[in-house]
């Protein structure tokens, strides 16, 4: 059973349209202000998506509502009108239509828009057909007839206080009086006593019927702190800025464009506080599952394993344990290390390991890489998922701390000069032995991490990956000058920005005339450096240490695994090529935006209301590999715009007599072979 | 995290033993050791152009009758072939491709046999065979299925129910939101192909699978399940998905769903029983018919988890008909959304209006010079006027001449001839040097794409509505008894006092700022003492207030 569990972290809807992000912590209360208080084992335990009634006086606690009941009262909304009181369950289907209409002209809108034989089978499908269409006719103007007769209207209500005769001091005599009854009787009989009850609209009186329920009978549900649910609730609630705005339609859209999938190597530049990445990670498996539930330290996992090696190494992490960890808490840390083992098994790393430590090597499958500008990553936003990011190298038993990497542009671009990735002064296994506990597990608390992040940054630089996404508000040529190079042919770009400016300089980067420019230029260059030094393009290069070096004392151990590092592709960004245009493939910009309709019967319409702010524009391209040698064109057959259907599976004999009269009329690309004679080579 | 590890269902898999998880061998979905090449048998998409993007099955260089080996279920179902399928070559319109020039890594520029054109070869991806595939019914485009899948929270393990499978193109993408890994052992396929490395691990992995998944109920592998009433379409689709190494995640069910509802989709498929669904996806002329056939009791929807479901209708009197149904059978979370999606053009306006690379350069087009700002048309008209004041003084002094000349007799008509039509070229070679004087820059080069400015506009042809979609929850049932079993379990503490602040008078007894109670019942130190402090102050209060003055003691009453 999907229940919630302990500690999880809920989203609660509030009766006024908002909601609370809660952790259910067991034998606590929670509060929700105006609306009251709960304790919180009252959640524990049950199914979510339940709608609870928060009970006031005596009972404390909540009382689950039926979902009958709910949805009755929306079904039932077009019903409140005094004479018709009677459910359209009630009815026969096979006269409906006609009954309704005459027993209650508000119905017969309804009627025409869903028809009334919902939830029955085919049998009056079958009817609609027969009726021919002169009957129909007839029974549409009846029924207009009817409504427009008997169409209430607001003229006659005034809008003052007198209208409602019920005073504050009853209700709140009715409210003390507690239990759940009390609000339905407050609404019975505010309805009871409003002057003008009867001279109301179906629809006006459904609406205030509404909102007296939502004021007074206390409702909430309970629904799950998941991705698109959390980013409603961030993008509403708190503060849509942080995330960049960034909506569940655009969220779609960038996870379905980077083709984010189980098993794959991705990179990530998360400015939205770590919701790609929560997004990337609900879409690779690394959400879900008991392990991601509630934070279990890592070391209790080790501890387990070491017994079963009793290696001799390992021994002195026992004080990092500590005293203070509880007991390895069972089955679940055990099927933890089990499935673990299994992974290992399963993929092969491809990085090597280098001592004895646990937890530093990199998974060669379904891992996201953050790349980050500060010295730490921003993802606070992965708290509600139970993974806390202060402590982001493999601390935990989360499936994010090992298959979530983190790097920093420093450590990618000139890791020699980051201090993380000095070797501390190793220490003789004898005189470790002698030190204090707490001097020894920072000793191997640091080798560990310099063994991550060593791994990290050399299966970075080794590039490959499937896709990569982009979220921020950092200058986007520099990051695509990092990025693509790393990405495997035909790997995905994506890039999200608030605003449509950023995005649409990029594709202006990549066009066709800069494009063509850009390699005629390469071209020759090229050739001129092959003709002078005789230069070998097939030979790897590898790293070549950062001059501007900030940790010139480095251990050489470290500096030779560096060195060993592959050469980034490096382009020199100038004012007419600020990335290489040639990387990316049709790069394309996408909005997208969902409108909302309030749907209930007769009273369909979009929301008069939603969330301005930024639209939200999403691009993705191609990581693609140009060829280098000889001129290429794109020559060819072009027919109608239309789908170019017709264009498609020619020959390519036929090709040849209609080239001339084509070329150059719709492909800027032939164009620009013309265009290029006139233009002078502008020396990068 | 290992396939398993997404699963919240305790599993005896995790306890008996191991759960073997091998990667599927298909182009659209990850496997780690193979290479980043295009592999024969494999599918491949041919990027014309933007919006021209071509499918092609790549053939093994050596067999010379590909077509034979598996062949079409139906000949040709309102289709085009996908070219490339008879012959062993890519023919388009940039010229012709032989399979064996494609084995490179993916994302290479490919040039043609002839050498005249060029394409790129890529991976496919979902999102490119959506742009590719050949149409049998109205296509899911991705804005639409990225946001379904998202919001019906489809993920690696998660089981899909799709209604009206179509062309298949929903089915693709959520083939890749469902796939996490391959479990168990399927049926051989269909192989002429190079043996890959890791086809070998594949091959000996599942042999162990079979033994130890026999359990059935813990089928842990993410599925779809998919069913199309229409039996050619239903045969193309398992076809082409047998094609594209898929048939392991996606099950095909020619089916009426309306009628016959969801239940066990193929009972030689052992996936525990029944379909279980926690997604359901319904693309059906009439989803209110199905949905009643959608519940637990009948073991469509899982027992164990809340089932979201989208119906995807283009009416609105469909969608209304569908969210009735949907409140009745108990669905909550109704939502009735509408996807715009745009696709944007960058463009790079130049001076005077007019596009940058685009036809309007092209010879013999609207070559009419524009004017770049105020300045320079008024710049402009000035040069006109200035000139034909010119040419008419001249002209004036030329009738004078001639009227001299005639009247002296003999004259020299073709001179003057001449003289006119230097004055008219004098004017126009000196707006065109001030043209290209405003076009090149400080060093003297050209270059137009650096030239205006960029601008952004919607491309021509916008779908504007393409259906709405309705989505809606099945929460777990949650009975009377459940409710006093967790009651039991969970215990509920009475009411506790108010927590009143003495000296405001403030009820904090549900606010955030009241003292919680920790796990173990007890208030940490520092809330003790906060209260302890709180409570004394409150007594000092009273007492001075009591030695002072014998007035009102409503302070004094809350300590």
């Amino acid at each position: 059973m999907e229940v919630i569990q302990p500690n999880d972290e809920v989203l609660i809807q509030l009766p006024s349209d908002t909601v609370k992000l809660v952790k259910v912590v067991p034998d606590s209360i929670i509060g929700l202000g105006k609306f009251g208080a709960f304790p919180a084992n009252s959640l524990i335990g049950r199914p979510y998506y339940l709608t609870w009634t928060i009970l006031d006086g005596d009972g404390f606690g909540l009382e689950p509502v039926s979902i009958s009941e709910i949805n009755g009262e929306k079904l039932a909304t077009h019903n409140a009108d005094g004479s018709a009181k009677s459910s359209k369950k009630s009815q026969k289907p096979s006269d409906s239509s006609t009954a309704s209409g005459v027993d209650s002209p508000g119905l017969a809108l309804e009627d025409t828009a869903i028809g009334v034989q919902v939830g029955e089978d085919g049998e009056d499908e079958e009817e609609d057909v027969e009726l021919d269409a002169g009957v129909l006719q007839q029974e549409l103007e009846k029924e207009q007839r009817l409504w427009e007769q008997q169409m209430k209207t607001n003229r006659d209500i005034r809008d003052d206080q007198t209208a409602q005769t019920m005073t504050w001091q009853e209700i709140e005599k009715l409210k003390k009086s507690g239990g759940t009854g009390s609000g339905k009787e407050i609404i019975a009989r505010l309805l009871q006593s409003h002057a003008y009850i009867d001279k109301k609209t179906a629809f006006s009186l459904a609406k205030y019927t509404k909102r007296k329920t939502d004021k007074y009978l206390k409702r909430i549900r309970v629904v799950p702190a998941d991705v698109p649910n959390f980013t409603n609730y961030q993008l509403t609630q708190k503060e849509p800025l942080k995330m960049l705005e960034l909506r569940d339609e655009a969220m779609g859209l960038i996870i379905s464009w980077a083709d984010i999938r189980w098993g794959g190597r991705y990179l990530v530049i998360d400015d939205t506080g770590g919701l790609v990445v929560a997004a990337m990670a609900e879409r690779m498996g690394l959400l879900a599952g008991e392990d991601a539930r509630a934070p279990k330290k890592v070391s209790n996992a080790r501890k387990r394993k070491r017994e079963d090696n009793d290696d001799g190494k390992e021994e002195v992490e026992v004080s990092e344990t500590g005293a203070t960890e509880a007991k390895p808490a069972d089955p679940v840390v055990a099927a933890a290390i089990q499935k673990e083992t299994d992974e290992e098994n399963m993929w092969a790393s491809t990085m090597k390991r280098k001592s004895g430590y646990e937890q530093t090597q990199v998974p060669a499958a379904n891992t996201i890489t953050v790349l980050h500008t500060q010295d730490q990553p921003n993802l606070s936003l992965l708290r509600p998922f139970n993974f806390d990011t202060t402590n982001i190298i493999n601390t935990t038993t989360h499936p994010l701390s090992s298959h979530l990497l983190s790097l920093s542009f420093l450590q990618l671009l000139s890791p020699e000069s980051d201090p993380t990735l000095e070797r501390p002064e190793p220490i003789p296994d004898a005189v470790l032995r002698t030190l204090k506990s707490v001097k020894r597990s920072n000793y191997h608390r640091k080798c560990r991490r310099q063994e991550r992040v060593l791994n990290i940054v050399t299966s970075t630089r080794q590039g490959g990956f499937d896709g990569a996404i982009i979220a921020t508000g950092m200058e986007l040529s520099g990051v695509i000058n990092t990025v693509a190079p790393l990405l495997k042919g035909s790997g995905q770009l994506v890039i999200f920005s608030p605003s449509v400016e950023p995005l649409s300089e990029v594709v202006d980067w990549c066009s066709t005339l800069r494009r063509n420019e850009y390699m005629r230029i390469k071209k020759e260059a090229n050739a001129a450096i092959e003709e002078a030094t005789n230069f070998d393009s097939n030979k790897p290069q590898t790293h070549v240490l950062d001059p501007d070096n900030t940790n010139p004392d480095i251990d050489a151990e470290t500096i030779a695994i560096l060195k060993e590092l592959p050469k980034l592709p490096h382009h020199t960004p100038d004012v007419y090529f600020p990335i290489d245009p040639t990387n990316l493939l049709a790069p394309t910009i996408h909005t997208s935006r969902v409108r909302t309709f309030q749907a209930l019967p007769g009273r369909t319409h979009p929301l008069m209301t939603s969330r301005g702010g930024s639209e939200g524009y999403v691009m993705h391209a191609t990581k693609v590999f140009p060829i280098l040698e000889g001129k290429v064109e794109a020559r060819g057959k072009f027919g109608s715009r239309k789908k170019g259907s017709s264009a498609i599976n020619t020959g390519v004999g036929k090709k040849e007599n209609e080239k001339p009269k084509e070329v150059g009329r719709e492909t800027t690309a032939s164009v620009n072979g013309k265009k290029e004679d006139e233009m002078t080579i502008d020396e990068v | 995290m290992a396939a398993v590890a997404q699963q919240p269902i305790p599993s005896s898999t995790g306890s008996d033993g191991k759960a073997i998880v091998a990667f599927a061998d298909s182009a659209f979905l990850p496997s780690p050791n193979s290479s980043s090449n295009i592999v024969p048998n494999s599918r491949a998409i041919a990027h014309l152009t933007r919006d021209v993007l071509q499918s092609v099955l790549i053939l093994p260089a050596s067999s010379n009758t590909p077509a034979s080996s598996t062949p079409e279920p139906v000949a040709n179902l309102k289709r085009k072939q996908p070219s490339g399928s008879n012959s062993n070559s890519l023919n388009t319109r940039f010229g012709s491709f032989p399979h064996s020039s494609l084995l490179i890594p993916a994302g290479s520029q490919v040039r043609s046999s002839s050498g005249a054109g060029f394409i790129h070869i890529l991976r496919p991806t979902p999102e490119l065979w959506t742009l590719s595939l050949p149409h049998r019914t109205q296509v899911v485009y991705t804005p639409d299925s990225s946001y379904i899948l998202h919001r019906l929270r489809v993920r690696p393990g998660s089981r899909i129910i799709e209604a009206g499978a179509g062309s298949g193109s929903f089915t693709h993408a959520s083939a890749r939101a469902v796939y996490n890994g391959v479990h168990e052992k399927l049926p051989p396929v269909v192989s002429t192909g190079i043996e890959t490395i890791d086809s070998a691990t594949g091959s000996d992995a599942p042999s162990i699978e079979t033994t130890s998944t026999q359990t059935g109920s813990e089928d842990l592998q993410g599925r779809v399940l998919s069913f199309e009433f229409h039996a050619d379409r239903a045969a193309i689709l398992r076809h082409e998905l047998q094609q594209h190494g898929l048939h392991s995640v996606v099950t095909v069910t020619h089916r009426d769903v309306c009628a016959s509802g969801f239940s066990l989709p193929d009972p030689s498929l052992n996936i525990g029983g029944n379909t279980h669904a926690t997604a359901v996806f319904l693309d059906l002329p009439a989803p209110w018919l199905a949905i009643p056939n959608l519940n637990r009791a009948n073991g469509s929807l899982s027992q164990t988890k809340a089932a979201r479901i989208c119906c995807f209708s283009p009416c609105l009197e469909q969608a209304l008909r569908t969210i009735a149904v949907l409140r009745e059978q108990g669905w909550v979370e109704e939502d009735l959304v509408e996807v715009a999606h745009k696709r944007l053009e960058v463009r790079r306006l130049g001076p005077g209006g007019k596009e940058i690379g685009t036809k309007s350069r092209a010879p013999g087009g609207d070559d009419e010079l524009k004017s770049i700002s105020v300045e320079d048309s008024v710049g402009r008209l000035k040069r006109q006027l200035w000139h034909r004041k010119a040419k008419q003084a001249k002209q004036r002094e030329l009738m004078a001449k001639k009227r001299k000349l005639d009247a002296e007799g003999d004259g020299n008509l073709e001179d003057m001839g001449d003289d006119d039509s230097d004055v008219d070229m004098d004017g126009g070679e000196e707006d065109e040097a001030i043209e290209a004087a405003g076009e090149e820059n400080g060093s003297g080069k050209l270059h137009l794409f650096h030239q205006g400015r960029v601008v952004v506009r919607t491309e021509p042809e916008l779908k504007t509505h393409t259906s709405y979609l309705v989505f809606a929850v099945l929460p777990l049932p949650w009975t009377e008894q459940d409710e006093a079993a967790a009651k039991l379990k969970y215990p509920i503490p009475p009411r506790p006092a108010p927590q009143v602040n003495p000296r405001t008078g403030k009820d904090y007894t549900s606010g955030s700022k009241a003292p919680r109670l920790t796990a173990d019942g007890k208030l940490s130190k520092n809330q003790e003492k906060k209260l302890r402090k709180a409570a004394e102050k409150a007594a000092r209060l009273a007492e001075a207030e009591a030695k002072s003055s014998n007035g009102p003691e409503e302070t004094g009453a809350d300590a």
